[in-house]
């Protein structure tokens, strides 16, 4: 896809039921690289979204309110081998296979929104929230198809209730 | 050889379909060295004590290098032709190497230490002592200016 926008997610309570959190990541799970490198640009905005805000798009920049973080993928541009060599094996490897995984096999990033969450949670008033991704790819030659880059499995929100870092 | 041009810069690199193109140059990052990974965020990575975490931030990181470099660095097949590569991953695998060090018990998860490591005859677990591979990162350096 071109972009990814979410559907509206509920913005989550800590274990004692207030909304406040130390840390906040957006993982993004089965992460194609197998293509052009680009940087996936995060934003999350209130919804329903105001209707006099512009909606996000390639130009929305690093100081609008609504950026949230990036990941970065570095890609393969493509692959070139004899039949089979570029098929990612699907299901898990035998025990006793000490084969390192497929080169294309999906990845997972995070991206660390804690900042951008906590903005969210200030406004009592905003239950829900979505999240737009807009790749900004990294061309390798002036033919290279910069589109339909952004491609993954799953999108999932994690908070973590204690104090502060859990990484500090 | 010095003050010769680097070959590497004239070799054709292969893509799909047999294609060979020249190799692209360095283009112009649009964002500001300011955009890079500074001291803290590095120092974040090197905090995550899992593994899986550790390495999937570090992994971020790494990507966003290749990608802020552009031109041959921007892809897998042709990074290694930029000179900057080298010290590009040498900075990653010192990483690593101050990130073992600080969590002995958690080096690698087992399921990785007997995984080969193909061309070289070597295992994951065969790689994670880097003096046994002949080299090490310092951990600090001090000097002192002699010229007066």
């Amino acid at each position: 896809m071109d972009r990814y926008d979410s559907d509206p997610l509920s913005l989550p309570a800590a274990l004692d039921g207030r909304r406040r959190f130390g840390r906040a990541d957006l993982e993004f799970h089965d992460v194609d690289h197998s293509g052009l490198s680009y940087e996936g640009r995060v934003f999350v905005e209130p919804h329903p979204a105001a209707e006099d805000r512009r909606p996000v798009d390639e130009s929305t920049a690093f100081d609008d309110g609504r950026y949230a973080g990036s990941f970065y993928v570095f890609g393969h541009w493509g692959c070139v081998g004899d039949e089979g060599h570029c098929e990612v094996p699907s299901g898990p490897l035998h025990a006793f296979d000490h084969r390192p995984p497929h080169k294309l096999t999906p990845i997972k990033l995070s991206v660390e929104i804690t900042g951008a969450l906590e903005r969210l949670v200030e406004d009592p008033d905003v239950g829900e929230f979505t999240v737009h991704v807009i790749p900004h790819p990294a061309p390798l030659t002036p033919d290279d198809d910069t589109s339909d880059l952004l491609r993954f499995g799953r999108l999932s929100l994690l908070t973590y209730d204690g104090e502060g870092d859990p990484a500090a | 050889m010095a003050g010769e041009p680097n070959p590497l810069f004239s070799q054709p690199i292969l893509r799909g379909g047999g294609r060979r193109e020249r190799l692209p140059k360095r283009t112009t990052p649009d964002r500001a060295a300011e955009a890079l990974p500074a001291r803290e965020r590095i120092a974040r990575v090197l905090r995550r004590s899992n593994f899986l975490d550790f390495s999937g931030e570090l992994e971020n990181v790494h990507g966003q290098i290749h990608g802020w470099a552009g031109g041959a660095m921007t892809s897998v097949p042709t990074a290694a032709f930029d000179p900057l590569f080298w010290s590009h991953h040498a900075m990653i695998d010192r990483l690593w190497r101050i990130w073992q060090l600080r969590n002995p018990e958690n080096a690698a998860l087992s399921r990785y230490r007997n995984v080969a490591l193909a061309p070289f005859e070597m295992t994951v677990g065969e790689t994670l002592e880097v003096t046994l591979l002949g080299y090490d990162y310092a951990g600090s350096t001090t000097s002192v200016d002699v010229r007066r």
